[in-house]
Formats: structure tokens, C-alpha cells, sequence
């Protein structure tokens, strides 16, 4: 099935030879089910780290108590930006390897973004909302996608060639290298999937909000 | 006490109902005590046991708390990112600090000791407790009781965020005597922690005293699995409630919390109350005996007393009333028998009244005459006076009663009584002794005065007694006998006084003073009495027989048979010597029946010898009033074969007039049968010319009173010439007896006399004397004839 997957795709990779093979990844969890929020990275073989162009700036905006989107994925040497969108002031920090940072107490939009040039997870967290988390992956190559909630995530415009492609889930048991897979991507296109083990959901309860009269 | 009495039972039975009843309600309230206690215990105990949980509880939350709160610090989260160890151990041991846990530690999420604010040497180890570790990744954090390195710790595992879990931030309360303290100052239960190693269970902590751990490891040794040991248990001798609360038990060793009330200490006041019951029971059944005693006795001395009463009534005490104090029952008692004493006392009245009176005259009867005349005799004794005994009957009473009826004779009874009464002093006693017989009793009396006392009554006795339509004669006879010259004792006195009466009686006196010399002393007469009955068996008795001659031809027509008593010491006894007696006690009949016997056998023996001679025999008023009587003489006449004209029978004229009816009856009979009869002592008797009309007789017997002076004695003369008569005008023959000289005889021959007798002819001859009498005088006629 594959075989006559990829070569379909591969048809219609010929014919949009132009503008790119695409890798069509498909992640599920270990039931089958779609997992939405997961990265897929493709990558190239041999290909020196690159970083984004400078001036690239992404935002992690901060609406209703929340990180929003809960999981971004950027190139690395992306600055990101993480505006206020809230009446209350946020605490924004990490202590991630990959990135560092610390936005103390502020709303409105802190004037520096802050940039990410090491690839890897951060994981991002309001110091005063403990249920507050965001992740940022920092990929180290530019062709990445996220999954949907159908679990489809769409790399467009691969040059094809011989990838290595992983995932990563923020609840992701064992090491994201755990799910590389080497693949050759031809032009036509190509099609991965992936059933992850997760860890159970572990959400830190929200606080509920003090409503006007002193009742929750 | 004995057991039988009243009182005892009382007392008994009241003591032992309330050693009963409360020893009984004693053991209740112990038994219900006790439980109680132990039920309380054992609800102190789970409440104990709730506290107890809730403050395990309350210790993790507030460790859990802490550790939450440290894991949210951002600097102890950056020192902890960072890895900054030296500040996260002093964070670590400050915040422990704050909250007193007794540990505080951080460790990977690889399981490893990152940091450890009491053991530095710990750092890098894995961390002991895995389970503990499952539990906080299960659910998000984790507290319990764990072992490690041998203390019990109180253990909250929380994850620091950052803002996923970087880290474990583990705090730690340890288990020690201190914190069991603690609990048992709050659940009030005696806390104590156990864990096995092996088979020995070893104590982490415990409130209680040392000297009772080892006690207490056994006991926990013998039943670690069960949840409550049932009832008490012995914990060094001890009685313990306890509860046994297995703790988190997951491989490090099993916990054992042991949750105790020592049940000797609650029962405290059970026993307290214990003692006091059986003290109050102590005292009730003192109370309970003094109180029955004096309510036993307040019946029982009551009933005693009435139990004296009836002893007092029995021996015939009446006089005392009958009282009695005590509850109502006992004086309705006492009240009863008051009226049932004098009821008793009434009733005796009555018995003595009854026991010592005549009913008919109301008289003292015999048994108390004879009672006073003893008294009064020793009161004559003693005081040296005379006293006198007047005994009396009615002459005429028989006739009284035959003629008009008892009732007419009880009136005449009652009329002399009252008569009698008003005559006598009130010192005497006048006594009916039965019949017709009244006795008087004169005290301090002499001779003289009771004679004229004597003749005082019989003259007042001549006065008729009036009973309804009739007037009635009641003459009286009486006897008197005086002490002491008549006797000295009442029943010589009594015998004196009737042996007087009769002399009266028999003399028609009226009244008679005892003689001595004329009225033989019945001792003699009762000797003699038997001697005579014995008599007729010895053959002692004999017929002696006196010729009848007839005067025209001085023929012997017949004899008279004479009875004799040939005494052995007396000698030759002549009838008045020893028939009146017989005659009262009716003796004479046997003696008649002897001589009726001896007559006529003898007479038959005459005529069949060829002298044809009739024999007269007396008999007495006694005799022909006997109803035997006329059979005796047909079966003598028969027996011997004696014609009856052959057989007179002689009868004096007052023995007639005892019964005239009768006699005439009797009389007639005999004449049916052939047999002669005679009229004896004519002339000495009551009889009337009426009477004489009636009396079928065939011949008068002229009383040898009138005979005697006949020659010289005008009236003597006169009465005799009547007589004769007077006989010869009825039809009768007549009779002279006691001719004792030839003038007197021959002036009969011319007076009329039929025939004579008397010692003139010949005096009483026995039979073979007789015999040759009548035949010498058979020669001499025969001669004087030639």
C-alpha cells in the first residue's frame, strides 16, 4: 500500500516538481487515535545547521489565562515575541536548556522578543499561573510541521532527498530520538506515520477565577 | 433465734428478700456498668481512632502544603532547574524548619536523592521509597507513613513545576514518642507504632510507660492482623481496649499503629460506684433487720401476750380483761377474745349454776348440800359449835304425782321449796336432794332450837299447798341429826338425819331427832343386810309357826308362819330387827318369795301327812305392790301342789293403805286364784270405812294392842266389839291377835271373835314342834272327849 502511496504521491510530486515534494506525516497515539500538537521534523541528510534569517519574529500570545498556541513550533534563530493579551500581568520563563529566559511580571508586549537559536524543547511557564504552559520547539532544520487534530501534519516544498525525520509530543515517553526515521523523500512526495506512547495528561488544575461577589 | 418462731421468719424472710433484691440489682448495675465503660471505651476508642486518622491526615496535608508551596517558589524552582544544590538544600532545610518537619529532600525524576537537608550522605542514592514515588506520579503528589533507615517518617512528595514537574520535593514528619504524645493529648488514646522485622515486632514510638512495651509487643505479637482485638485484652496483667490500624504496609515493613485505653483506669469510677452499692446494700440490711425486728415484734409481742390471756383463761382465770396493744389486727384480736371471755366466764356461771342447783326449785341440789354440810361441819370443828342436818320428805307425794300428774307434783315440789325457803335463816341452806326428799342445813344450831326449827317446818307443811284448782296435803316427815353428838362428818350426819325420817315416818311423828340406841347404827344394819342375803343360803332363816284356834270349837284351823333369822352371833332374830331394812332395799322381796316358798312347801308337807292346815304368811306393802307377786305364789302353789285356800296371805292395814288402788287389785287377783286374805293390825292403819268397803279380804286381824288390855279397858273393849261387827257385817272373819290369858279369851268367844291366837294357844313353834303341839292337843281333846 505504501508502494502505491508513494508512488501516486510521487505522481503528483513530478508534476509539482517545482515548488517541491511534500512529506505527509500522520501521528497517532498508541490507541490509534489522532494526536494533534505533535511536531514533525524532516531532517536533510548531511545539511549543515542553519538558522533562520534574522528578523524573523513569532509571537506566543498570552489570551485567557493561556498560551496560545500551547505548542509552536520555530526555526531556530527565531525570535518570538510573547504579548499580553490578558488584563493581568503574566510571569513568562523557562529553564530549558535550549533557552533560558525569565519575562518577569508585565503585560502589553515586552519590547525585546527573545530569541531562540539552540534547537530543542522549551517549555514555557507563567510563574504565577502554575497551569500555564506553552512549548516552543526549536527545530534545527526549516522543514517542520505541526499535527492537527487529525494528526496530519503537511511539510510542503522539501527538496527531495534523504531525510531523517522525527516526532515529538509534549508527552512523549522516552527520547524524541526514539522516533527517527530515515527517509527518502522523492519528489512526488512522501508519507510517514507514527504511533506515539504517551505519558497520561497531567494537567495542573486551573484556578478558578474570583467572580465579583466573593464567590468561586 | 429459732427458725420456727414468727419473729425469725420475718426478719429472715425480709433480710434475705433485700440481700435478694439488691444483691441482685448489684450485679446488675456492675454488669451494666462495666459494659457501659467498656462500650464507651471501645467508642472513645473509634472516635480515638478517627482523631487519629485525621491528624495522620492533618500532618500529611500541612507537609504536603509546605512542600507545595516550596515547589512554587520561582527561586527554589530556578535553584532547583539550575542545580544549584547548596541553595537548594538550604531552602530546603529552612522551609523544613518553618513547618517542623523533621526531613526534607529533593529528588529526580530518575528516582535519585538530589538533595537532603538532614543526610548530606544521602545525595545520590536512589531514593528508597519507590512506591511512594508511583503514587506522586499517579496522582500528582503522594503522602504516607514510610520506613526509612528505621525511624516511621510522616512523608509528602510534591512535584516542583517549572512549569512541568522538574523535581520531587519531598518534607517529612517523624514518628517519635514526641508526635505520638501529641496525638494521644488530642484522641486521648495511648498511641504506640510497631513494625516487624522478621518475627519480632519492634516499637518505632509510644506513649506508653516502658515497663509495659514488652508487655504490649507480645499482645501486638499475637494478633497483629486483626483490626480490634475482641473484648479486653491483658496487656501486662493490665485489661486494655485496644485497636490494631495496619498502616501503608508496602514492602518497607509493615506499620502498625496501636490505639489503647486501659480499661482499669475507666473502670475507676464503676468501681467506686461499685463499692458504694455494696456498702448501701450493707447498711440497707442493717436497716432492713432492726426494721423487721421491731415489726415482727410489733406482732409477735402482741400475739404473746394474747397467748398468756388464753393460758390465763384456760386455768380458769376470767377476771382479768384481755388487752393487747399492737397493729389493728392483733386489737380486733385481743377484742375478740375479751368478748369470748366473758361468754366463757358467763357460760361457767351457768355450768356451776346448772352443776349446784335443782332447775325445778331453783334449791342448791345434793352435790352442793353435800358440799356446804362438809364445810360447815369443819367450820363447827374448827369454831367448837354445833350445827344441825334436818332431812325430809313428803308422805303423801307419790300419791300426789300418781293421782294428778308430774306437773301437779313438779307445783307442789316448787310450792314447798318456796316454803321451805321462807322458814329458814339465810346462814342455812336449804337443798333439794331429789324426789320428793328435802335436806336444811342449820348452822350454829343445837338440839333444841333445830327441833323446834324441825317442827316448825312440819307444822307449817300442814297447811295445804295450793296448786291451781287443787288444794293439796303434803305432810312431811323429817329426821334430825346434830353435830357432833349424831356424827362428826357430813355423811354420818346425813345417814343419822334419814334414818330419823324414817323412824318418823314409820311413827308418824312428824318429826324425829336421831337416837342412837333406837336406830341401830346402819353400819350394823348394812352388815346385817348382807348377812341376810347370805342367810336364806345358809339355811339361817326359819319359819316358825303360831296356831290359829278357833274360837267355837277351839279347833286349829290354821298357823302363821313366823319368820325367824337364826344369826350366828345375834342369836334368834325376830322379823323388826332386820326386815325395815330389808323392806328399803327391797330385799324383802327375795325374803317374801323365801317365805312363801318355805309356807307353803311346808303346808303341802302338813297335808299330805294329813293335817290340813292353812298357813297365813305376812307379806308387806312392798311385796304386794310387787308385780311379781301373784306369779310367785301360782308357781308355789304349783310347785308344791297346795291348794290355794290353803295359803292366806296377811297384810297390815297401814302396809294396804300405801296404794290402796293397787292394792285392792291385787287383792282381787289373789282372791281369783282361791287364796285367803287377811287384814293385819287392824286398826292401827289409815284405812277408811270406805276403803274397808272395797278391800276384797276375807279376814280382819285385830292389832294385839287392843287385845291386850281388853279385859280391863273399857274403849279397848268397845273398839274390839265394833271391829268384830263391823266384820262380821262385811262378811269378814275375825281374828284376836296376842291373847295371852284365858279372860281375854274368854270375852272374845263372847265379844264374837271368829278365831284367836296368840301365846295363850302357843307361842311360835318350829315345825316339828308344832307337829307334837298339835297332837298332844289332839290326845287331850280326844281325852277330855272320853
Amino acid at each position: 500500500m505504501k508502494r502505491g502511496a508513494a508512488l501516486i504521491a510521487g505522481c503528483v510530486a513530478a508534476l509539482s516538481a517545482a515548488h517541491g515534494a511534500e512529506l505527509r506525516a500522520t501521528v497517532r497515539d498508541e490507541a490509534g487515535a489522532p494526536l494533534a500538537d505533535a511536531v514533525v521534523v524532516a531532517v536533510p541528510e548531511g545539511a549543515a545547521r542553519s538558522l533562520a534569517p534574522r528578523g524573523h519574529v513569532e509571537q506566543i500570545e498570552q489570551i485567557d489565562l493561556e498560551f496560545v498556541p500551547g505548542v509552536k513550533a520555530i526555526r531556530a534563530g527565531t525570535s518570538v515575541s510573547f504579548p499580553n493579551r490578558d488584563r493581568v500581568r503574566h510571569h513568562v520563563y523557562s529553564f530549558s536548556a535550549p533557552k533560558r529566559f525569565d519575562l518577569p511580571l508585565y503585560s502589553g508586549t515586552p519590547p525585546q522578543p527573545v530569541l531562540f537559536d539552540v534547537p530543542g524543547v522549551v517549555t514555557i511557564g507563567c510563574n504565577i499561573h502554575d497551569w500555564m504552559i506553552g512549548y516552543l520547539y526549536v527545530a534545527e532544520s526549516p522543514y517542520f510541521a505541526k499535527s492537527d487534530a487529525a494528526g496530519a501534519a503537511r511539510i510542503a516544498e522539501l527538496p527531495p532527498g534523504r531525510y531523517a525525520v522525527r516526532v515529538w509530543h509534549a508527552r512523549l515517553t522516552g527520547a524524541e530520538s526514539s522516533t527517527r526515521r530515515a527517509l527518502d523523500i522523492p519528489a512526488a512526495g512522501a508519507a510517514v506515520e507514527w504511533r506515539l506512547p504517551l505519558k497520561p495528561e497531567m494537567r495542573v488544575r486551573r484556578a478558578p477565577a474570583a467572580s465579583r461577589d466573593g464567590h468561586y | 433465734m429459732r427458725l420456727r418462731s414468727l419473729r425469725s421468719r420475718i426478719v429472715l424472710f425480709f433480710v434475705a428478700l433485700l440481700v435478694a433484691m439488691q444483691g441482685v440489682a448489684l450485679l446488675l448495675v456492675n454488669a451494666a456498668n462495666e459494659a457501659n465503660v467498656r462500650a464507651t471505651i471501645r467508642q472513645e476508642l473509634e472516635v480515638g481512632l478517627k482523631v487519629f486518622t485525621r491528624l495522620v491526615d492533618a500532618n500529611h496535608a500541612r507537609l504536603t502544603q509546605a512542600a507545595e508551596i516550596l515547589s512554587l517558589d520561582f527561586a527554589f524552582r530556578e535553584a532547583v532547574a539550575t542545580r544549584d544544590l547548596a541553595t537548594i538544600e538550604s531552602v530546603l532545610a529552612n522551609h523544613g524548619a518553618r513547618i517542623g518537619a523533621g526531613r526534607a529532600m529533593l529528588v529526580s525524576l530518575d528516582r535519585r536523592i538530589v538533595a537532603d537537608a538532614n543526610d548530606a550522605r544521602r545525595v545520590g542514592q536512589r531514593f528508597p521509597v519507590q512506591w511512594l514515588l508511583d503514587l506522586a506520579e499517579r496522582d500528582g503528589r503522594a503522602a504516607g507513613i514510610v520506613l526509612l533507615d528505621g525511624q516511621a517518617l510522616q512523608l509528602a512528595v510534591v512535584p516542583v513545576r517549572a512549569p512541568t514537574p522538574i523535581a520531587w520535593a519531598i518534607f517529612g514528619l517523624v514518628v517519635d514518642n514526641a508526635l505520638a504524645r501529641d496525638m494521644r493529648n488530642l484522641s486521648t488514646l495511648d498511641v504506640s507504632f510497631f513494625t516487624r522485622a522478621g518475627s519480632e515486632w519492634n516499637v518505632l514510638a509510644s506513649t506508653a510507660p516502658p515497663e509495659l512495651l514488652g508487655a504490649l509487643r507480645q499482645t501486638v505479637a499475637l494478633a497483629p492482623e486483626a483490626r480490634q482485638a475482641d473484648g479486653g485484652t491483658m496487656v501486662g496483667g493490665a485489661e486494655y481496649e485496644l485497636l490494631l490500624l495496619p498502616l501503608e504496609s508496602h514492602g518497607g515493613g509493615p506499620i502498625l499503629a496501636v490505639l489503647g485505653r486501659s480499661l482499669d483506669e475507666a473502670l475507676v469510677p464503676s468501681h467506686r460506684l461499685r463499692t458504694l452499692l455494696i456498702l448501701l446494700l450493707a447498711g440497707s440490711v442493717g436497716a432492713s433487720i432492726v426494721g423487721s425486728v421491731l415489726i415482727a415484734r410489733g406482732v409477735t409481742r402482741p400475739l404473746s401476750t394474747l397467748s398468756d390471756v388464753t393460758r390465763r383463761l384456760e386455768e380458769g382465770d376470767y377476771r382479768a380483761p384481755v388487752e393487747a396493744g399492737g397493729p389493728d389486727e392483733v386489737r380486733e384480736l385481743a377484742q375478740r377474745f375479751e368478748l369470748m371471755r366473758v361468754a366463757v366466764a358467763s357460760r361457767e356461771a351457768q355450768v356451776m349454776h346448772l352443776a349446784y342447783r335443782d332447775p325445778l326449785t331453783d334449791l342448791p341440789n345434793r352435790v352442793l348440800f353435800n358440799d356446804r354440810l362438809q364445810t360447815a361441819v369443819e367450820g363447827s370443828r374448827r369454831s367448837a359449835s354445833m350445827l344441825a342436818v334436818l332431812l325430809m320428805d313428803l308422805d303423801r307425794f307419790k300419791y300426789i304425782n300418781d293421782k294428778l300428774g308430774h306437773h301437779v307434783g313438779d307445783l307442789v315440789l316448787q310450792g314447798v321449796a318456796h316454803r321451805l325457803s321462807a322458814l329458814v335463816r339465810r346462814s342455812d341452806t336449804t337443798a333439794r336432794l331429789g324426789g320428793d326428799e328435802f335436806a336444811i342445813l342449820l348452822a350454829s344450831t343445837g338440839m333444841d332450837e333445830a327441833g323446834r326449827v324441825a317442827a316448825k317446818i312440819v307444822a307449817a307443811l300442814e297447811e295445804p299447798v295450793r296448786v291451781g284448782e287443787h288444794s293439796l296435803d303434803v305432810r312431811a316427815s323429817m329426821g334430825v341429826a346434830v353435830y357432833p353428838m349424831h356424827g362428826d362428818d357430813a355423811e354420818t350426819l346425813l345417814r343419822h338425819a334419814d334414818a330419823a325420817m324414817y323412824a318418823a315416818k314409820r311413827g308418824n311423828s312428824g318429826v324425829a331427832v336421831y337416837d342412837p340406841q333406837l336406830h341401830e347404827h346402819r353400819e350394823d344394819h348394812l352388815s346385817m343386810l348382807s348377812q341376810l342375803r347370805a342367810a336364806i343360803d345358809r339355811n339361817e332363816l326359819r319359819l316358825l309357826y303360831q296356831p290359829k284356834i278357833e274360837l267355837s270349837g277351839e279347833t286349829t284351823v290354821g298357823v302363821e308362819a313366823l319368820l325367824r333369822w337364826a344369826h350366828p352371833q345375834r342369836g334368834l332374830l325376830t322379823p323388826e330387827r332386820f326386815v325395815p331394812f330389808a323392806e328399803q332395799t327391797g330385799f324383802v322381796r327375795t325374803l317374801t318369795a323365801w317365805v312363801v316358798g318355805e309356807a307353803v312347801r311346808q303346808a303341802a308337807a302338813w297335808r299330805a301327812g294329813g293335817r290340813k292346815l292353812k298357813v297365813s304368811v305376812n307379806i308387806s306393802s312392798q311385796d304386794l305392790l310387787s308385780p311379781g307377786l301373784r306369779e310367785l305364789v301360782s308357781a308355789s302353789l304349783a310347785e308344791h301342789d297346795l291348794p290355794a285356800r290353803l295359803l292366806c296371805l296377811e297384810i297390815t292395814e297401814s302396809g294396804l293403805m300405801q296404794d290402796p288402788a293397787h292394792a285392792i287389785e291385787v287383792m282381787k287377783a289373789m282372791g281369783a286364784a282361791g287364796v285367803e286374805r287377811s287384814i293385819d293390825d287392824f286398826g292401827t292403819g289409815y284405812s277408811s270405812l270406805a276403803y274397808l268397803k272395797h278391800l276384797p279380804v276375807d279376814e280382819l286381824k285385830i292389832d294385839r294392842s287392843f287385845v291386850r288390855n281388853l279385859v280391863a279397858d273399857g274403849k279397848d273393849r268397845a273398839i274390839v266389839l265394833s271391829t268384830i261387827d263391823l266384820a262380821h257385817s262385811l262378811g269378814l272373819n275375825v281374828t284376836a291377835e296376842g291373847v295371852e290369858d284365858q279372860r281375854a279369851m274368854d270375852l272374845l268367844a263372847h265379844l264374837g271373835c271368829d278365831m284367836i291366837q296368840g301365846y295363850l294357844v302357843s307361842q311360835p313353834l318350829e315345825p316339828a314342834a308344832l307337829e307334837t303341839w298339835l297332837d298332844e292337843r289332839a290326845a287331850r281333846e280326844l281325852q277330855r272327849q272320853s
